[in-house]
């Protein structure tokens, strides 16, 4: 094996040489040589001119950032303002909710929620059921939803207001429509007391109530017991 | 047993160039070089690239590479060597794209053989040429290095960018596949 390739070695060693020599290279690939570097250090500069104006800018903008107070505490401003909104939005949501039934109106007594603005017009939206009184079957179906609607939790009070709802009806009625001239100023020593009186059917309920009419409120606690 | 009149021009640093002073600037380490070593290694991709303009434009793409690395070139004395791996390399990248365009463009007719007085006649000298061109890159690269470089097994490992067993295996395969045209010629 190895002596075979000795043996034609120098044979093909002629060929090649003989082959090789018939090639002449020109005269000229020193200076074409030089040519292409000299662009080469030309493009090489070009794109190193690019590379530092491109650092450049970004080092201004980086600067700016950094000196100017005004640019990075907006941002964090931004941020702060808006996680305390979504933790207190969480309940007014639940009590939006509520609102298409057409039972805001009692959230008047709660007013320890943020939606005391809405109870204004809810009582006057109040004030036309009234009218509607006379027909106490009908009102029965709707009556139950708006005592829970005030409260947190609606299938809760909805099923539990079911035997309240009934004795109730007439009544929150009456003490809703009163509520609006009697609530301001009762409201507050009210509290207080309903709310042993009726410890589970809904916190939401009782404070309803009890805003609705203070000397109301025994009232509907007495028939409720019953 | 290598003949004795190889040509001067070698493709061995330190056969003709020397060592490459550590102080010089590329410019003239470039000048050194090719004065010394640009006809050599102009035939040597000549053979590898079967074409003497292709083969000149990769010898010169080879020497300005040299002297944007030359500051990143430690060793100056591997300067020739560093010529020699770009020369191979780009005749293989050549040979690539040649392939890809000869596969989609019309063929021609053969080349005409080039009138050219020597011992062997021109008509064998052909035949060995064309039988060298259908070898396998690397087994062609093998051979030329090796017949015309005339480099040691590690030389041309180093060019080749492979193991000295595997220049071993495509020199063998290489003057194998030529025999029966080289026993012609002996």
């Amino acid at each position: 094996m190895t002596e075979s390739p000795d043996e034609y070695g120098d044979i093909l060693r002629r060929v090649l040489r003989a082959e090789a020599d018939s090639v002449v290279p020109s005269a000229e690939g020193l200076e074409i040589i030089r040519t292409r570097i000299e662009q080469r250090g030309s493009r090489g500069i070009f794109w190193w001119r690019a590379a530092a104006s491109a650092f450049g800018a970004v080092l201004v903008a980086a600067a700016i950032v950094a000196f100017v107070p005004s640019l990075r505490g907006d941002g964090g401003g931004d941020q702060r303002s808006i996680m305390p909104v979504q933790y207190d939005t969480a309940p007014p949501d639940e009590s939006s909710t509520r609102r298409p039934p057409g039972n805001l109106p009692p959230t008047t007594g709660g007013s320890t929620r943020p939606l005391p603005a809405s109870p204004t017009p809810g009582a006057s939206t109040m004030v036309p059921k009234p009218s509607t009184l006379p027909t106490p079957g009908a009102d029965c179906a709707t009556a139950p939803p708006s005592d829970g609607a005030p409260c947190p939790a609606p299938s809760e009070s909805e099923s539990e207001s079911d035997p309240e709802g009934r004795t109730t009806e007439p009544k929150p009625r009456p003490t809703q429509s009163k509520t609006p001239t009697k609530a301001p100023t009762p409201a507050a020593p009210t509290e207080p007391t309903p709310t042993p009186a009726e410890p589970t059917p809904t916190v939401s309920v009782t404070p309803q109530m009890q805003t609705d009419g203070p000397s109301d409120a025994p009232a509907q606690d007495q028939q409720a017991g019953d | 047993m290598r003949p004795t009149d190889v040509t001067t021009e070698t493709l061995v640093a330190d056969r003709s160039l020397g060592a490459v002073p550590v102080g010089w600037d590329a410019d003239v380490a470039v000048t050194a070089l090719y004065s010394a070593h640009y006809r050599s290694l102009v035939r040597l991709a000549v053979l590898l690239v079967r074409d003497s303009a292709t083969a000149e434009e990769v010898v010169q793409d080879a020497f300005v590479a040299l002297h944007g690395a030359w500051r990143r070139l430690r060793d100056t004395d591997k300067a020739l060597a560093y010529l020699r791996q770009s020369v191979v390399n780009r005749s293989r990248s050549v040979l690539r794209h040649r392939a890809v365009v000869e596969k989609y463009a019309p063929k021609g007719l053969p080349d005409a053989p080039s009138a050219e007085n020597g011992a062997i006649g021109e008509l064998e000298r052909s035949a060995v040429i064309e039988a060298l061109r259908g070898l396998p890159a690397r087994q062609r690269e093998a051979l030329v290095l090796r017949y015309y470089g005339d480099l040691s097994e590690a030389e041309i490992a180093g060019a080749m960018g492979i193991s000295k067993g595997a220049v071993k295996s495509h020199t063998a395969r290489g003057m194998a596949a030529l025999r029966t045209l080289l026993e012609q010629l002996s």
